[in-house]
Parts: structure tokens; C-alpha cells; sequence
């Protein structure tokens, strides 16, 4: 809205004088034609009438009860007859605080009793995962007992990292001794199709020089799997050929969503391919 | 021609500052737990207050005026100034309630009440009465209401509620120099519904 009056309403015969005068009600030098405007000004500024005034005791007891917190529900319109509306009584100020203020002395230590549950519990899961992976390592080193379905595995699931996967190029040529142990090899060689000995079997399967393609990585399992006497042994049964740095640790391996022992699929630079069934590890990373 | 009006047994004064000088004492009391100070406080302002309200929202002026006053109370204590001050803020607060309940209204509407003018209608069981004793201040309040809303407001902020232009224009949100235009075009709508006779003669009242 513009502060000026619109243009097409002709000449304002009031000075703004006279108007402002109406307005206050301090000046009575309008003009006569302002009179009946001056008398309605007048009649809206006129003394309060009855029921303008009926409801000072509700008010009185509004006031009462805000500021000097006396208790009770009053009307908050008048008695004038018109719509009365219930205040609620706020709670009587000798009964009410109590409970309120017993609430929160209960409710503070509740509120330190949960952070310690809260910590207590943290700490209690944190305990139970170590204490789970110290089992799981504990249980895959023997874990020669426990079988693992060929060829069932989709995905490998271990834990191992890359880094922590020791090239088995790195080692080539270092690792050609093999394990001084006496107890099964000679067996084993005489107990295999008498072509290739086990350890060779055993290098070829986890420290291949070159990548086995996944048609013989199944052959040289199943044959590992025929010597040591199921495919949950085959590790406990390469260990003994292989050097630490070809096989890697017994935690860095597989344990397949059917049992430990399964072996990881590597390739033959010792990064993490594909598995026994040809899909890639999901969590390798 | 303040102060004329001679109503029951009373003598009459206007709406406007009835505390005056002694208002800084009376609000310190009313601050400090005085009921019959508060009083006081309440008889200068609410029939402004109310008359205020039954120009913009005759339906539920007394409802408006009731929380108005609840709000006040509840922020009395840490009110400072004087009774102009005391009147703005007053005034603000029942405007915002005013302006809450016609929000309200609006999600709510009530059942159309047409060809009538909301000033027209009676707004108590009593009001016909009422209007036998105050036709003068009920005809003019009619009269008001039937002016655009916001010349309306701003015409009863400056004669009920006794506010200066730039108090209004503050409350309002406005400039002090709209404010005036709104009230001049106001008082013209007024005089051309009244035509040569004015409120007295309508209600038969004369000064």
C-alpha cells in the first residue's frame, strides 16, 4: 500500500490535522462535517460498560492462580453468560512437586544406571569378539576334522587381506626345501597315482608358479583331497610340505560357508582370485 | 468531548489511560502479587481490549480476550515500561491470539452465517440489552466492524487502545506514514457510512 492516498477520490477536504486531531481525540477544531465520525470515536472511547467488566473475577482468579500458584480450575471468560471455556486446574502446588521432583531423583541415577549397563554391555561384546576370534583361529588350526563340501563354496569368506598374503613370487626359488618332517610323505607319495608326488601336489595347489586354470585347481584338489583323506584335511596335510611363506597362516583362511579348511582360491602371485567354485571373494578386501 | 458519557450510576470516563500517574506503582505492585492492583490493570484495559476485538473477531472476542490475559499474566513480572508500553504490548499480545485464532478458524471453518454482518449479530445471550444501555459504543463497534480489516485496526489501535501512529506502525509492522493512510481512509469509509446523522443520532443518544 502507498503511504499516499489514491488518485479519483477528489480533493480530501480534511487537512491530515483534522483527522489526526479525530484519531487522538485531543483536538475538537475539526470541521463540522467530521462530527458524526467524531461521535462514533467518541462512542468507542466511551466509559466501559457492565459487560465489559463482568469478568474481573475470573480474571482475579487467573491471576491467583499464575502468580501466586493458588490451585483450582477457573472460567476463563466471564460470567457475562457468553462461551466460558475450562481452564484445568494446574496440580496443587503442596501435593503436586513432590512426585514430580521424587520422578526425577529416581530418574537421574536410572539415567547413570543405563550408561554404565551401556558400557558394561560394550565391553561384554567387545570381550566376546575377541574371545570369538581367538576360538575361530584356535578351531581352524584344527580344523582338519571339520569337512567342506567341494565345489560348494560361493564365495570365500575369510578374513584374510591381501597385504597379509605373502607373494608366493616373492619366495620363488627360496622355498624349494622341503619340510625335514618324516611322518607321512613317503606315504603319501606311495599312496598317490604315483605320478606326482604330493608335495609337488601340495606347491602346485597353494603356491602354483604359474596360475592353475580353474578346471585343474579342482584336479589337484581332489586329488589332495583322495591322499589326505577328505577335503577338510588337505591343508593339515600340504602344511607339512609347504613353507610358512606358501600356504600363509591358518587364519588367512577360508572357512567356507560349510566348515573351515576349505582353501582360499589364489592365483599364483598370492593375490586373492576366485574360488574353488569361481566366484570372486566378497570380503577380501 | 472525552468523558461525557454517563453510564448507570457512574460517572464516566474514557477508555483511555485511567492508571496515569500512578501506573508505574500499580503495575509494580500487580508485579509483585497485588490482585486488587492487577485489578486495576484489567479494568483500564479490557473493555478496550474487548472492543478491540469484537471490531476484528466479533464471534469470539471474550475467548481471544480470556487467553490474551492469560498471556499477560504469565509474562507480567517481567514486563518494563510504562503505560504505553504496558497498552502496545497488550495490544500485540491479543493480536497474535487474534491472528492464532483465525489460523485456527481457517483449518476449522464454522458453519457460514450469510447476510448478516458479523456486527450486527448479537454476541450475548444479554446483548440486546446490553445494546438498550450502550447503543452509542455498540453501533459504533458495528459501525467499525463493517470498514476494511486493516483500516479497522488501525483505527481502534489509535482511539481504544490510545496508541501514536508509530506505536501502530511498530505493532502493525508497517510504516508510520502507511498507517496514517490506512486511518484517513478509514475515517472517509466511516463518514460516508454515516452519512449526516452519525452513531449518536443512530442510537438515539445525543451529547
Amino acid at each position: 500500500m502507498s503511504d499516499s492516498l489514491p488518485p479519483g477520490e477528489g480533493p480530501d477536504p480534511y487537512e491530515g490535522q483534522d483527522l489526526e486531531g479525530l484519531l487522538s481525540g485531543k483536538d475538537d477544531s475539526f470541521p463540522a462535517g467530521l462530527r458524526p465520525v467524531a461521535q462514533t470515536l467518541d462512542a468507542l472511547r466511551a466509559a466501559p460498560m457492565r459487560a465489559e467488566l463482568g469478568g474481573e473475577a475470573a480474571a482475579r482468579a487467573n491471576f491467583r492462580k499464575i502468580m501466586l500458584g493458588d490451585g483450582g480450575g477457573t472460567w476463563a471468560s466471564d460470567d457475562s453468560g457468553g462461551e466460558r471455556t475450562l481452564i484445568l486446574p494446574v496440580e496443587a502446588s503442596g501435593v503436586a512437586p513432590r512426585p514430580l521432583q521424587g520422578r526425577h531423583r529416581r530418574r537421574r541415577p536410572a539415567r547413570r544406571g543405563n550408561w554404565q549397563a551401556k558400557a558394561l554391555a560394550g565391553a561384554a561384546a567387545a570381550a566376546v569378539v575377541v574371545i570369538g576370534v581367538s576360538a575361530l583361529t584356535g578351531t581352524f588350526s584344527g580344523s582338519g576334522n571339520q569337512s567342506a563340501q567341494s565345489g560348494t563354496s560361493p564365495s570365500a569368506t575369510s578374513a584374510t587381506s591381501p597385504s597379509t598374503v605373502p607373494s608366493s613370487k616373492g619366495v620363488e626359488g627360496s622355498a624349494t626345501q622341503e619340510p625335514s618332517r618324516s611322518s607321512s610323505p613317503t606315504a603319501s607319495e606311495q599312496s598317490g597315482d604315483g605320478t606326482v608326488k604330493p608335495s609337488e601336489l601340495c606347491r602346485e595347489y597353494y603356491a602354483p608358479e604359474e596360475p592353475l586354470s580353474l578346471h585343474d585347481k579342482r584336479a589337484r584338489f581332489q586329488q589332495l583331497s583322495n591322499l589326505a583323506g577328505g577335503p577338510g584335511h588337505v591343508y593339515p596335510y600340504c602344511l607339512q610340505f609347504l613353507q610358512p611363506w606358501d600356504a600363509g597362516s591358518a587364519d588367512q583362511w577360508d572357512q567356507g560357508p560349510h566348515g573351515t579348511g576349505w582353501p582360499p582360491g589364489r592365483n599364483g602371485n598370492g593375490n586373492q582370485g576366485k574360488d574353488e567354485s569361481g566366484s570372486q571373494g566378497q570380503n577380501q578386501q | 468531548m472525552m468523558g461525557k458519557w454517563l453510564r448507570g450510576s457512574g460517572l464516566c470516563v474514557d477508555t483511555q489511560h485511567v492508571v496515569g500517574d500512578d501506573f508505574a506503582r500499580v503495575l509494580a505492585e500487580a508485579q509483585g502479587g497485588s490482585e486488587d492492583q492487577f485489578a486495576v490493570l484489567w479494568r483500564d484495559a479490557n473493555p478496550a481490549l474487548l472492543r478491540y476485538l469484537r471490531v476484528l473477531a466479533p464471534e469470539n472476542a471474550e475467548d481471544i480476550a480470556a487467553e490474551t490475559w492469560m498471556h499477560v499474566l504469565r509474562a507480567l513480572p517481567r514486563f518494563v515500561g510504562d503505560e504505553s508500553a504496558w497498552r502496545a504490548w497488550l495490544f500485540t499480545t491479543a493480536r497474535r491470539r487474534l491472528i492464532d485464532q483465525a489460523r485456527l478458524r481457517k483449518r476449522h471453518p464454522a458453519e457460514p452465517l450469510d447476510e448478516i454482518s458479523a456486527g450486527d449479530l448479537p454476541r450475548s445471550p444479554d446483548a440486546e440489552q446490553l445494546a438498550l444501555d450502550n447503543l452509542a459504543t455498540e453501533s459504533a463497534i458495528a459501525l467499525l466492524s463493517r470498514l476494511p480489516q486493516p483500516q479497522a485496526e488501525v483505527i481502534m489501535l489509535r482511539v481504544v487502545a490510545g496508541l501514536d501512529t508509530e506505536a501502530v506502525a511498530t505493532l502493525l509492522g508497517k510504516s508510520p506514514g502507511n498507517v496514517r493512510v490506512m486511518a484517513h481512509r478509514g475515517l472517509k469509509k466511516l463518514e460516508s457510512l454515516l452519512g449526516p446523522a452519525g452513531v449518536a443520532s443512530r442510537a438515539g443518544v445525543t451529547t
